[in-house]
């Protein structure tokens, strides 16, 4: 398990919940749930998939590559 | 078992892929289940909103002026280097009202008799070994969960699609197969009447293209879906704004629109036991445009075929149901598969080359039908320029290996 400073972190503002993070994440991590983005930490292996998708900029995933 | 089932099929997502599932199944009088995860079908918008010929859609759904934004009678393609090549086609398609659009079809799929459950999301499969049973459903409202069982489960859930993930036949999508996109409804700018207009290179979209969609005078779709891989750390949104204070300086800004869309290549198998995967969830959108509306409709049309002798028969077996993938993969996934190496090369292409290559393609003739670009052709006429690429190509094709040939 990842320490959790180094896993995802979603900037509520910036994200509008498209879902790519959420096609991208390996791990199911991230779960677009209505209109909501859910993420579950604890199945995060931080990997800077879903960050680097982003298309606004709203992840951050200080222990990914 | 059978007794306590509800449901013929449960349908996982009301996009035109579900909808469209859910009416034709519904229309032979089997009980059918959409399920919707937002509270409201089709909104928000996620797309660009360019579709192909009238035609092709209206054998799905009857077209008046609120679905059409604007006829599109043509393109242009600025090369990299500036270059500007036009070409006029018309009838080549339209700009359809998306959120109106998803809502007709889902409308029809509720006339047909399908039940439709907006708010209620799927959080599992039920399955029986390798069998689908039918699906774990939230109701967000309550937060209550409960079973749905179902002869057949339709996995109809876009881009960020998990059930055909859990069903197995898919994986997680690659940085590098998605656009990252970004598009703003940009009112008060100068559009070239009813062509459309795709922008190439790095400057405005690394590894993909920017777009200008006109929606009636003065106003555009204006977008950029770029390769996370090749942006250099910046996000789709730097993008666009970039493109926009050239394309578009000074218009009016009136929506974004933001998304990833699937340019993957399509799967080798569409369906489980109990289970099909249809529309963007089955990588069925044109991996080289990102389009996906007609084939979405196609798909859900090949899988309700192959659906409804499955139910006559009592059997949804992994067998039954694999009509629909080798109907598919006859059809629309060989030319979309022609398209996913085009897409390979071209959008890889450094500038200089892609500029040329855009030339290149502009004086083929016979490279544009009525429905657009025949994808072999664009492959060979890619290939023929650039011999070293045809080893990717054939490594991609003929290695059987989903992510050879282009490392």
């Amino acid at each position: 398990m990842s320490d959790s400073r180094d896993g995802i972190t979603v900037d509520r503002e910036a994200c509008v919940v498209c879902g790519a993070c959420a096609a991208a994440c390996p791990a199911e991590a991230l779960v677009v749930e209505g209109l909501a983005l859910v993420v579950v930490p604890e199945r995060c292996r931080p990997c800077g998939i879903a960050a680097l998708v982003c298309p606004t900029g709203a992840l951050a995933c200080p222990g990914g590559k | 078992m059978t007794a306590s089932r509800r449901f013929d099929v449960v349908v996982i997502g009301a996009g035109p892929a579900g909808s469209r599932a859910a009416a034709q199944i519904a229309r032979s009088a089997r009980r059918v289940l959409l399920l919707e995860k937002r509270p409201r079908v089709g909104y928000p918008v996620r797309c660009a909103e360019a579709v192909g010929p009238r035609e092709d859609v209206e054998r799905y759904l009857p077209l008046d002026d609120r679905l059409v934004s604007s006829p599109i009678n043509g393109f242009l393609v600025v090369a990299p280097d500036g270059t500007r090549f036009e070409r006029e086609m018309p009838g080549i398609g339209f700009i359809v009202d998306r959120e109106l659009f998803d809502q007709r079809l889902a409308a029809d799929a509720v006339s047909a008799g399908a039940e439709l459950r907006t708010g209620h999301q799927a959080m599992g499969l039920i399955r029986e070994g390798t069998q689908v049973l039918g699906v774990r459903v939230k109701n967000l409202a309550s937060g209550s969960e409960y079973d749905e069982r179902a002869e057949v489960t339709v996995g109809a859930d876009g881009v960020e699609s998990l059930s055909p993930r859990w069903a197995g036949l898919k994986k997680s999508l690659r940085p590098d197969e998605l656009f990252a996109c970004a598009e703003e409804l940009i009112e008060g700018i100068d559009v070239p009447g009813t062509f459309i207009e795709f922008h190439l290179g790095r400057l405005f979209a690394p590894g993909g293209y920017a777009w200008v969609f006109p929606k009636g005078t003065g106003k555009a779709n204006v977008g950029v879906g770029i390769n996370p891989l090749r942006a250099g750390g910046k996000t789709a949104v730097e993008y666009l704004n970039a493109f926009i204070a050239h394309r578009a300086p000074g218009g009016k800004r009136a929506r974004l629109v933001i998304g990833g869309c699937s340019v993957a290549r399509g799967l080798s198998a569409l369906a489980v036991g109990g289970f099909v995967a249809v529309g963007e969830a089955a990588n069925q959108n044109n991996p080289f445009s990102g389009g996906g509306i007609i084939n979405a409709l196609e798909g859900a049309d090949m899988a309700a075929s192959a659906i409804l002798p499955a139910l006559d028969r009592g059997s949804a077996s992994a067998k039954d149901l694999g009509a629909y993938t080798r109907e598919w993969r006859r059809t629309v996934g060989k030319s979309n598969d022609a398209f996913y190496h085009a897409a390979r090369i071209f959008y890889g292409l450094p500038d200089e080359e892609m500029s040329r290559m855009a030339r290149e393609l502009s004086g083929v003739p016979g490279l544009f039908d009525e429905k657009g670009i025949k994808p072999l052709r664009m492959v060979r006429t890619l290939v023929a320029a650039h011999p070293r690429l045809l080893i990717q190509f054939a490594g991609s094709r003929l290695g059987g290996k989903r992510r050879g040939g282009d490392r």
